[in-house]
């Protein structure tokens, strides 16, 4: 490896480390912060507005959300009237151990290969080894399937899982089951979102509603906090339109996630229509997906305290009037 | 407001600017207007204490109460 090459990052590491270390440590002091946070959320605001111009013009004027963009190249959208919108859905997906699997631990003899666990069935035709014991293999099995005792040793070798599922023998993905270990059934569940086209105006427009409105919230709260902190800038002071703005930022907040939570409980009425339920793919994989209520308990929670705090600084504003006017 | 600031009459008597005035109790011209005008919402002892000390007066030379 050449030094430069190692050099040249280490200097772009080392630079970056003591940029913003220096922006660190400048934002301690009052003045820099609002500098700082004012213009963070400039830019915030304008790129949000900039991309919801952009959503909108790709609604109004193209056909299916898409454009050409170059010669090679097409602009999609994020979403399209053509193409429905995205509802909230939550996904569950359980994996369990196939039911038929047994773990056999290799020869130890066998050197490079002795921590390494394998799977089979218990169905001794299926079954690349002759009574359960490996190393004894199964001839006929092994025909069917294409292989050799060779081949076969070279996957265990490399794999730690190898199961047959009808005439194909699968490599990897296996739940191990030792002394140490057990595992059964795991789910993960995550949120999600399905794409849904509905020719029912009323759902057509909880989801226009659903997938612009957040849009909109977030465009005024970033121009709310662009002006308080240009306003801070200007003077570190209580004022009224302070508490005017944070006011109507607590309001937004709750009113959005008010408003989201409405819209996702309609869409949970008709999702009979949209989801599915208990979809095996195999006897190891069940998914499932159903609507999710969005609605965000600590949005809530700090627009309601933004509310109060708007309170208080009315109050402080009073109060800084009254200190002023005392000579 | 039922006070009155007279504290135009009490410079004139002593023949002394606003501005001077300000300088001597140390507070701002600006201020010192307000106080004038009557916007001010109170008076803090120490400034009416400098302001009787520069204008050699008492409290009442300054400040008048008139019933609404």
């Amino acid at each position: 490896m050449n030094t430069i090459d190692i050099i040249y990052p280490m200097l772009l590491y080392v630079g970056l480390l003591i940029f913003f270390g220096l922006v660190i440590i400048s934002l301690f002091y009052n003045k820099n912060l609002i500098r700082f946070l004012n213009g963070i959320f400039t830019i915030a605001f304008w790129s949000v507005l900039a991309f919801f111009l952009f959503q909108i013009s790709m609604e109004l004027f193209t056909d299916n959300g898409s454009f050409k963009a170059s010669e090679n190249g097409r602009m999609h959208s994020k979403g399209h009237y053509s193409k429905g919108y995205n509802v909230p859905v939550k996904i569950d997906l359980y994996i369990s151990p196939p039911k038929e699997e047994l773990n056999y631990k290799k020869d130890s003899t066998n050197q490079s290969t002795s921590s390494i666990t394998f799977s089979r069935f218990i169905n001794p035709n299926d079954n690349f080894f002759k009574d359960n014991i490996p190393g004894n293999f199964n001839k006929q099995r092994l025909e069917a399937a294409g292989l050799t005792e060779k081949k076969l040793d070279s996957f265990f070798k490399n794999s730690s899982g190898i199961k047959i599922t009808g005439n194909k023998l699968q490599i990897g993905f296996s739940f191990e089951k030792n002394q140490f270990l057990k595992t059964s059934t795991s789910s993960f569940t995550t949120e999600g979102y399905l794409n849904i086209k509905s020719s029912n105006w009323f759902f057509t427009l909880c989801q226009l509603i659903r997938s612009y409105i957040p849009f909109i919230i977030t465009l005024l709260i970033l121009y709310q906090l662009k002006s308080i902190f240009k306003l801070l800038k200007k003077e570190f002071n209580f004022s009224l339109e302070l508490s005017k703005k944070i006011k109507f930022i607590g309001f937004l907040l709750v009113i959005g996630q008010l408003l989201t939570l409405t819209l996702s409980v309609i869409f949970s009425f008709y999702f009979k229509y949209a989801g599915f339920e208990n979809t095996s793919q195999n006897n190891g994989i069940r998914l499932n997906i159903n609507p999710s209520i969005e609605f965000d308990i600590t949005l809530i929670l700090v627009g309601l305290s933004l509310l109060l705090l708007s309170i208080l600084l009315n109050k402080g504003h009073h109060i800084q009037q009254e200190n002023d006017l005392t000579i | 407001m039922a006070i009155i600031v007279n504290l135009d009459v009490m410079l004139a008597k002593r023949k002394m600017r606003s501005k001077e005035l300000a300088e001597i109790i140390g507070i701002t011209t600006a201020n010192l207007s307000v106080l004038k005008s009557g916007k001010a919402k109170a008076v803090r002892f120490s400034t009416l204490e400098a302001i009787c000390k520069a204008l050699e007066c008492q409290p009442a030379d300054i400040l008048e109460y008139q019933k609404e």
